[in-house]
């Protein structure tokens, strides 16, 4: 019964900080998707530092202005994930004592009808998929599996288990530790993204003839990670970050010819205070926002291998970054409460601020 | 509500309020009970009066040193944070990362505590203030050894239930950190008072406390300088230096932070020279005491305690700043027990069994009698401890700071038909025969509802399978309504398996139906907030009639102060309604 017991806790602290650090986590929940004429953007709001008021937002464009359509019902402090936007759904990641998602249909980016609950989501952005081409749910859950169904509102069963994957071949021989991201091919192939331990590898194992995996290889040592996986007409693209010594971000676009891995680089230097931002864009493309020292890049990554530059960096407070239906990019600012769309103007190159959203939340409240 | 944030404040107003209340009521027990005992020892004439030989320097140095220390520590426990920083700030970090059977006594001790905080803090008062002045004032004869032995025991205790060993578990385990305890210290320094004076002064006994004390410091000198202590990282700033930064940071007096700044700044210097530093002085004084020699003896023991000093007050922080300070921390003791070893050393007779009387009789009869005054103190605190592990139930107090306070309630409860997590339906009269737990639920909420379900369950271990009691909880999200969210929740929650849990839900409109009838205020706002919605609990007994309610509070976890206070609550409501 010591003051000792804190000054332990205290040396514990101070030395689990000088064992080492971890590399910060890339990929923040900031999200957005297109699917025909409808776009959603996923934004964090209030308090970005303190979780507990950190609360995420979907905001539904389909061609117009942007509307906030976060559903009711459930707190978004875990983050949210956008299956499809059109007609498809959106599930709420389990936060703090929760250990369930919300699942919630949506129709034209606005929740259809009443939610319903879950096993948790992987907090990744492409935990939860819908195919346009066949309209099958996949979703991977933190509790190692991979569960599918017919249509988004139908039941999900079980199709494939972390451990078995891990214990497959292509899943040994790319040291697979975590499956972060799915996706079902237009030939109904089932796709995941994973993190490789193995250099490499890209972490990316495909379901083919027989339910074998397979892995594909890297261009460079990694260890990678799949920060998402978006079906194409072709194929599958993926967008996989390489966290060793010098970080890369890229994308790979998957077909029957092939993998075509984008060239040039878009990080600078560590991934620390790094956030990256990331949603796919047009014709397979993946849309890309880089957060470093205060300022937010956005890049676009197309399937050819080419990496475009979008726009002048923005300073502030800009969390999330989309295509809108009607192929206009747009960016998102946030203080507190406050929302402000931002268009990129094609002509002038110049972003252009829209009208303000005003949350109907109040923050801080829980202090 | 939006976010979480909640969490019993240690100085609760009403908590406090209690506990001061109770202190000056046991105040004026104590008072009673220590005047009885004095003035009738005093009109009995007993005692002996046969005063023969000087105290051994040594065991004076032991015994005043030891009081002295007991006596802060006593007094230390008056503050007003021990009734809810006791269980929740001390003893619970410290066991954090025990194995099973090494926090097994701390959370038996924490969960009687909780029950009782008022009752277990000032119990712990009376009981080191007791224990302190008992070391003081019987100076001579078996009442002064008996205080060795009750301090000993005392601090096998703290050692054991309060400390988790001390701090063993929480690395890093080492000597500026407090290892090996200061508790254990204490026992180290009971026993040696305990012994028969005429032992204590022997050459031999002198030896084998030298050899201890020498083991001991070469065996925290290991690890002290083991690369798992933290210490002696080749490139980096001295972990010294940073412990004394974050110490400075403490809430404390200027004076004190700003020496532990200088010295954090200066040891920063000269890089992980002063760790070395520290791991020679533990070893050469280590290797001093093994060598027997009275000479080396007397140098390092003073370097040792001039260390000791420092350490205590750029490291330790002086034992009381900041958090929630029980006592003065190891490196007082380490003076004590270190000064103690060299006078025994020093003193030392060639002799090997003087004559007991010479160095052992008796003390005055009125020191004696205040000596037996303070014996009746620390009496009165350990009966009020045990009362602490033996009462059942849960006193208001830890109701309250739990943020519930109990409504005593009369009348038929509302009566419902829901559906069940399997799609059947369920009437209130269905647990006609049992008494009923009835909450209400949010099967998608972050923040309490998952927390609560799990206290319920734990309540319901507690009061045994065989109880007749029904945990039902009723769906309060208007949005998630199917039976199937039940199923999820539960699934995830391991609740499925429990028979007595129901979960209900049912149209919006019978939902909203019983959350009127109970008083349950259920709404969503858009923008990411989680349904709002009111928290109580009703217990209804086993004719269908209400008893009591009040609003659940959960805390962090199951397990943290809140949440253990509102299961403990659970099970008390329960027994009055069975």
């Amino acid at each position: 019964m010591r003051r000792t017991a804190r000054l332990l806790v205290g040396a514990m602290a101070l030395m689990s900080s000088l064992v080492g650090s971890a590399m910060a986590g890339a990929a923040t929940m900031s999200s957005g998707s297109t699917a025909g004429a409808v776009s959603m953007a996923v934004v964090p709001t209030g308090r970005l530092g303190d979780p507990p008021n950190r609360f995420f937002q979907t905001f539904t464009s389909d061609g117009g202005g942007w509307r906030l359509t976060t559903p009711r019902g459930t707190a978004t402090n875990g983050g949210i994930v956008v299956a499809s936007p059109g007609a498809g759904a959106i599930a709420v990641l389990p936060f703090f004592a929760s250990h369930v998602s919300a699942l919630v249909s949506v129709s034209g980016g606005m929740p259809a009808r009443d939610g319903r609950v879950i096993s948790p989501l992987v907090a990744n952005p492409t935990s939860l998929t819908v195919s346009p081409a066949t309209g099958r749910l996949v979703a991977v859950t933190s509790t190692g599996e991979i569960q599918s169904a017919r249509a988004v509102g139908s039941r999900l069963v079980r199709v494939a288990t972390r451990r078995a994957v891990v214990a497959s071949s292509a899943g040994r021989s790319c040291g697979l530790t975590a499956i972060t991201a799915a996706a079902t091919l237009p030939d109904g192939t089932l796709a995941l993204g994973g993190r490789c331990s193995r250099p490499g590898s890209a972490g990316v194992l495909l379901a083919g003839v027989g339910g074998r995996w397979r892995s594909l290889a890297a261009p460079t040592p990694g260890p990678w990670t799949v920060l998402r996986v978006d079906p194409t007409e072709d194929g599958v693209v993926a967008l996989v970050l390489s966290s060793a010594r010098r970080p890369q971000l890229r994308s790979v676009h998957l077909t029957a010819a092939g993998a075509i891995w984008s060239r040039g680089q878009i990080l600078e230097g560590s991934l620390r205070s790094t956030a990256v931002a990331l949603a796919p864009g047009g014709r397979s493309s993946h849309l890309v926002a880089v957060a470093h020292r205060g300022r937010i890049q956005a890049w676009r990554l197309t399937p050819g291998g080419s990496v475009r530059r979008l726009g002048p960096s923005l300073g502030g407070r800009v969390q999330t970054i989309v295509d809108g239906p009607s192929g206009t990019l747009t960016a998102f600012s946030v203080d507190g409460r406050t929302v402000v769309p931002m268009a990129l103007d094609a002509g002038t190159g110049r972003w252009v601020s829209q009208a303000p959203h005003v949350l109907p939340l109040a923050y801080g409240t829980s202090e | 509500m939006t976010g979480m944030g909640h969490g019993v404040s240690l100085r609760n107003q009403v908590v406090t309020s209690h506990f001061v209340s109770a202190l000056f009521f046991d105040l004026a027990i104590v008072i009673a009970i220590v005047a009885l005992v004095v003035v009738g020892l005093l009109l009995l004439r007993r005692g002996d009066a046969a005063v023969v030989g000087p105290e051994l320097p040594a065991r004076r140095v032991l015994r005043v040193g030891t009081g002295v220390l007991w006596l802060v520590a006593g007094l230390l426990q008056l503050q007003t944070s021990m009734p809810m920083g006791i269980p929740a700030q001390v003893v619970r970090p410290a066991v954090a990362t025990a194995p099973g059977w090494a926090s097994w006594p701390a959370i038996q001790a924490t969960d009687a505590w909780i029950r009782h905080p008022i009752l277990g803090a000032t119990g712990v008062v009376w009981l080191e203030l007791g224990l302190g002045l008992w070391l003081l004032l019987a100076r001579r004869g078996a009442l002064s050894r008996v205080a060795g032995v009750a301090s000993a025991a005392w601090g096998l205790v703290v050692f054991v239930v309060g400390s988790g060993l001390g701090g063993a578990f929480v690395a890093p385990w080492a000597w500026v950190f407090g290892a090996p305890g200061a508790s254990l210290l204490y026992v180290f320094a009971g026993v040696l008072i305990a012994m028969r004076p005429s032992r204590l002064a022997s050459v031999r006994s002198a030896r084998t406390v030298a050899s201890l004390m020498g083991i001991s410091l070469l065996v925290l000198a290991v690890g002290q300088a083991l690369p798992s202590g933290g210490f002696l990282r080749s490139g980096r700033a001295s972990a010294f230096a940073k412990m004394a930064d974050e110490m400075a940071s403490l809430s404390q007096p200027g004076f004190t932070a700003s020496i532990q700044r200088w010295f954090a700044a200066t040891a920063t210097h000269v890089g992980p020279l002063l760790d070395v530093l520290v791991i020679v002085v533990l070893a050469g004084t280590g290797l001093a005491l093994l060598s027997g020699r009275k000479k080396p003896i007397a140098i390092t023991a003073g370097v040792f305690c001039a260390t000791a000093l420092a350490t205590w007050v750029v490291v330790q922080d002086i034992g009381v700043m900041g958090g929630v300070a029980t006592d003065v921390n190891s490196m007082p003791m380490w003076i004590v027990l270190m000064g103690g070893t060299y006078l025994l050393v020093r003193d030392a007779s060639g002799t090997s069994d003087p004559v007991d009387g010479v160095l052992d009789g008796g003390d005055r009869r009125e020191r004696m009698a205040a000596g037996w005054g303070a014996v009746a103190m620390t009496c009165f605190g350990a009966i009020l401890l045990l009362a602490v592990g033996t009462l059942s139930g849960s006193t208001a107090d830890a109701a309250i700071a739990a943020g519930g306070q109990v409504s005593v309630i009369r009348g038929r409860a509302p009566a419902f038909t829901l559906t069940d997590a399997s799609g059947k339906q369920v009437s209130l009269r269905d647990f006609a025969g049992r008494v009923v737990v009835l909450s209400f639920i949010d099967p998608v909420c972050t923040s309490e509802c998952p927390i609560e379900a799990q206290e319920m369950r734990m309540a319901a271990e507690k009061l045994g399978a065989d109880a007749p009691v029904s945990f039902v909880a009723i769906n309060a999200n208007p949005r998630f309504t199917a039976p199937a969210d039940l199923r999820a929740f539960n699934d995830a929650e391991g609740l499925s398996g429990w028979s007595s849990w129901t979960f209900l839900t049912g149209s919006v409109s019978q939902l909203r139906q019983v959350w009127d009838r109970y008083g349950v205020s259920v709404s969503t706002i858009g923008a990411g907030a989680m349904a709002l919605h009111s928290e109580p609990v009703f217990i209804i007994d086993r004719s269908g009639n209400l008893r009591a309610t009040w609003t659940l509070a959960s805390g962090e976890s199951p397990t943290s102060l809140e949440g253990q206070s509102t299961t403990s609550q659970l099970i008390d409501q329960v027994r009055r309604a069975q």
